[in-house]
């Protein structure tokens, strides 16, 4: 049995299926041209793969600078070809050589790229080798450094160099799935096809009782929940891709500069009933003292009629704000009664095409204050990074017709201030009440932790994006004026939504923040013991106030058993008037019995039967779980 | 073709604050450039007057928002800068004065940024000849005077934007600058016109921007000139709309404050009033002066500011 110490025997692979040799040879089998023709397999090794292409009918040549496993494959009757990757001018050469004017199906580079320090410089002559070849396919086979296993032990501050493997010790370039893409375009290269080897746990899966690398652990769980939001490939173990050759793109893709990006994004959703309400909201954002914006309307489940007024009136706004605002429309129906999943298709779409530095979500019924971007503004310098939120009013507004005829709508009271002053993370997920408008989200949370409106649910749209934000990014409240304007319907189809709406949303949210692992910031022990405290302190005071009612209770009792004795004894004479005495007693008594019924005390604790029945029912449920819904407030 | 007809906008300036002329003239230059989209009969005219002590605008400012103007048919911007205070209502009359065959003005506080469909909407009203003043709704925040559902007619036209016919001007003698320097003004002109039998007319269709600033606790917080000339204003108009009770109540008032700017308004009236110089006073049945508590109309909601 050859040692895998002995260096000539270190990458002495066997072929399996289920491998990513296997992988390889399938899809070469699947993209390369016609079986029959050559695949020259460059850094071949021992050439796992040689016998599964012959027995698929094609040609094998072997390329390697090792002479031992060339040698090996003589032995088993292929081709080979001896070449220095090292120096890429010298590739086409021996490649024509290799082809010998027969008909080229594919080059194959399997666990060979990462070896290379010119990797880009091969796979450029590559591209023109099998485009001047008729447009030969490219298969690579390249180890994934992003693997969630090798992310969460560079936390622990591990970095495990193994003679084999995704680090393995001769690997002198590291490839993550967007260096991976990047390349093979800056190259010249065209991705046809795809098998990625996936392992959940790669060799670099050790300890494996790191509560890190543990998927069932919470810290293991936490971090792959992350990881896959973030980015493609969290248990891709190696990167097996079919490629064709293309003209290469003419120098580096720049990426526009920093100046290029508006500060703000500001993301609109628009539906039928706010589409007429929309030209107020235009109307403030023309108004911004801050015009380092853009405006991107997202239009819902509009019809072509609507779409058209509402390019009308993008339009009109002539002085500024028409420039800086596209209008994005679902490209498909929504079905019936549901335009919520759409409207998440819609603002992901704009997500896309966002250029601003931060996120923010309005309501076409919004309305905007002149500082609404410049307080976003500012709130970013003092805390870059997180998610920040402006002060917002909430105000009641009836649809009424206008005058002289059409829709129209109207204050119906003043502002109030409806949102909490200031975000906290417990509260918040108690809360179900989030004010959209008010937020501006990072928009590193979209392009790095890959977060996305939630196209499954109709409901909560914002809750969870939000929530999730502002615990990984924390929040910056702002403390300063209100810059934001929430119009509430109190009736026709913008009303909002009654209690069952509101329920279904907490219901919603707990089940998704159920679902994982929760991040909460430093001092939520203390808010969450507080609630128990409070509870604890109200249960107190409830019994104090049992106590108390049933005192009253007894006296109450007394008194009416003393005046049915006394209304008895007066029946009983068959005359009131028979013995003044006791009718005197009788009236004195009703009275007592009147103004405890109406004192003070008995008017306290009356809605106390209520509260009592409730924590009689709550206790009875279990003694810690069940109030906080019900009493925290 | 029909005959040209011409509209003059005005904004009295003092001191504005750095950026909320650009998005002032941002606003006008969209309406009149929708107006003359939907109808190129109109001549538009914009006017600045200029209370500042220093001018607000320079002269590069005012030649490239002249050129910017007169780049389109029919537009012209003309800034006239006072180098004294006239208060609101003494610039806007001298504008008013110089309006040059001006059919209607359109009166506009610089702190407002117009739609574009404002002024359209405003000028619509205007076939209707029994109407002599119509204002836009307010955003973000509403103005809460109520209005009649049906036909828009309102108590007063807030001067924040609000579009006259010139007749209307002509007849009531404009603003009352000698009793009013800030505030109410609006509301004595508006009554002025409807004693003269025009009609005053809300039009939320035309939406008008207007930076009005709420705290953190929602509530607005007036600067101390604002307390005083609304204060005194607010007993000026009681005065003048033949309202001693009102006078007697809000000087009561004043005088009961905790704030000494509002005692100092108080001592201004008496002043006015010993040597008298108060307006003579109009209405005496009460026909078209409304007084709440706080308020010239009856409110659809309150602020509770």
């Amino acid at each position: 049995m050859p040692s895998r110490d002995d260096p000539t025997e270190r990458y002495h692979f066997g072929y399996e299926e289920a491998s990513p040799y296997g992988h390889a040879v399938a899809l070469v089998a699947a993209h390369a041209k016609r079986p029959g023709e050559v695949v020259i397999d460059i850094g071949c090794g021992f050439g796992a793969i040689a016998e599964q292409l012959a027995e698929r009918g094609f040609t094998y040549v072997g390329v390697d600078l090792e002479s031992f496993g060339l040698l090996d494959l003589q032995r088993r009757g292929f081709e080979t070809r001896e070449l220095d990757l090292r120096d890429a001018t010298a590739i086409s050469l021996v490649l024509e050589e290799a082809l010998r004017n027969r008909s080229l199906a594919a080059v194959t580079a399997l666990d060979i790229i990462e070896h290379l320090t010119n990797g880009p410089a091969v796979l450029e002559e590559l591209s023109a080798f099998c485009g001047k070849h008729g447009g030969g396919t490219l298969v690579v086979s390249i180890p994934n450094v992003a693997h969630i296993d090798l992310g969460a032990k560079l936390l622990l501050g591990r970095w495990d160099v193994t003679p084999t493997g995704l680090l393995d010790e001769t690997h002198v370039s590291l490839y993550a799935p967007a260096r991976l893409e990047r390349i093979l375009i800056a190259t010249g290269w065209e991705e046809v096809g795809r098998a990625d080897f996936e392992l959940v746990a790669s060799d670099q899966h050790f300890p494996a009782d790191a509560a890190a690398l543990r998927p069932e652990a919470p810290l293991g769980d936490f971090l792959r929940r992350v990881r896959k939001r973030a980015a493609p490939a969290m248990t891709t173990n190696q990167f097996i891709r079919a490629y064709r050759p293309v003209p290469r793109v003419s120098g580096e893709e720049v990426s526009p500069s920093e100046k290029a990006h508006p500060f703000l994004s500001v993301l609109v959703s628009i539906d039928r009933p706010t589409l007429a309400m929309l030209e107020d909201l235009l109307c403030s954002l023309d108004a911004q003292m801050c015009q380092d914006f853009e405006v991107l309307l997202c239009a819902c489940d509009l019809e072509e009629a609507a779409r058209g007024r509402l390019e009308a009136l993008v339009a009109s706004h002539s002085e500024g704000l028409s420039p800086k605002t596209v209008v994005i429309a679902s490209s498909n129906t929504a079905g019936p009664g549901s335009t919520t999943p759409l409207r998440a298709g819609v603002l992901n779409e704009a997500l896309k095409k966002a250029r601003g530095r931060y996120v923010a979500f309005l309501d076409a019924d919004d309305v905007c204050f002149g500082r609404y971007v410049e307080e976003f503004a500012i709130l970013v310098t003092r805390a870059p990074g997180a998610v920040v939120r402006c002060v917002g009013a909430e105000q009641a507004y009836s649809a009424t017709p206008w005058p002289n005829g059409g829709i129209g709508y109207g204050a119906v009271a003043g502002p109030e201030m409806a949102f909490a002053p200031r975000f906290t993370a417990v509260d918040a997920l108690n809360e179900h009440r989030f004010a959209p408008c008010t937020y501006a989200l990072p928009m590193s949370c979209f392009t790095d932790l890959g977060f996305r409106c939630d196209e499954e649910s109709d409901i909560g749209l914002e809750g969870e994006l939000f929530l999730r934000a502002a615990l990984f990014c924390g929040v910056e409240d702002s403390t300063s004026e209100v810059t934001v304007l929430h119009r509430r319907f109190v009736n026709g189809p913008r009303s909002e939504a009654s209690e069952g709406r509101a329920a279904k949303i907490a219901q919603f949210l707990a089940s998704r923040f159920d679902a994982e692992p929760l991040l909460l910031p430093p001092g939520s022990v203390s808010a969450i013991s507080g609630l128990f405290a409070s509870i604890e302190s109200l249960r107190e005071e409830v019994r104090a106030m049992e106590r108390e009612r049933d005192g009253i209770v007894k006296e109450r009792d007394a008194l009416e058993s003393q005046l049915g004795r006394a209304g008895s004894n007066v029946v009983d004479g068959g005359n009131a008037s028979a013995n003044p005495d006791d009718a005197v007693e009788l009236e004195a008594l009703r009275m007592e019995l009147d103004d405890l019924r109406h004192s003070t005390s008995w008017k306290v604790t009356a809605p106390l039967r209520k509260a009592t029945g409730a924590i009689r029912r709550l206790r009875s449920k279990g003694p810690t779980k069940a109030p906080i819904a019900g009493d925290a407030k | 073709m029909s005959p040209r007809r011409k509209v003059q906008i005005q904004s009295v300036l003092f001191d504005p604050p750095g950026g909320s002329l650009e998005r002032h003239l941002r606003g006008i230059r969209q309406a009149a450039t929708f107006l003359s989209r939907d109808d190129d009969s109109f001549e538009v005219a914009v006017c600045f007057g200029d209370c500042s002590a220093r001018p607000a605008l320079d002269a590069s400012a005012v030649a490239s928002t002249r050129s910017f103007f007169s780049e389109k048919e029919h537009l012209s911007f003309r800034y006239e800068f006072f180098g004294e205070n006239l208060g609101h209502g003494g610039g806007q009359n001298r504008l008013l004065r110089e309006r040059d065959g001006a059919d209607f003005v359109l009166i506009l506080n610089p702190d407002t940024c117009l739609s574009p469909q404002a002024l359209v909407a405003l000028l619509a009203l205007m076939a209707d000849a029994t109407i002599g003043i119509t204002e836009a709704r307010q955003v973000p925040l509403e103005h809460q005077k109520a209005y009649d559902e049906v036909t828009g007619d309102t108590s007063w036209a807030s001067g924040a934007c609000s579009l006259m016919r010139s007749a209307v001007f002509d007849l009531v003698g404009g603003f009352d600058d000698t009793t009013f320097f800030m505030y109410c003004d609006d509301v004595d002109l508006s009554w002025r016109a409807r004693l003269a039998g025009y009609r005053v007319v809300h039009q939320p269709k035309a939406a008008v921007f207007h930076d009005k600033r709420l705290s953190q606790r929602g509530t607005y917080v007036p600067s101390d000139a604002e307390k005083y000339y609304s204060a005194l204003a607010s007993v000026f108009l009681a005065a003048k709309y033949s309202r001693p009770d009102i006078v007697k109540a809000r000087l009561d008032d004043l005088d009961r404050s905790p704030e000494a700017i509002h005692k100092r308004a108080a001592s201004e009236y008496r002043r006015r009033e010993a040597a008298g110089i108060l307006a003579a006073p109009l209405d005496p049945q009460g026909s078209v002066a409304q007084f709440q508590t706080y308020a010239y109309a009856d409110l659809r909601f309150d602020y509770a500011f």
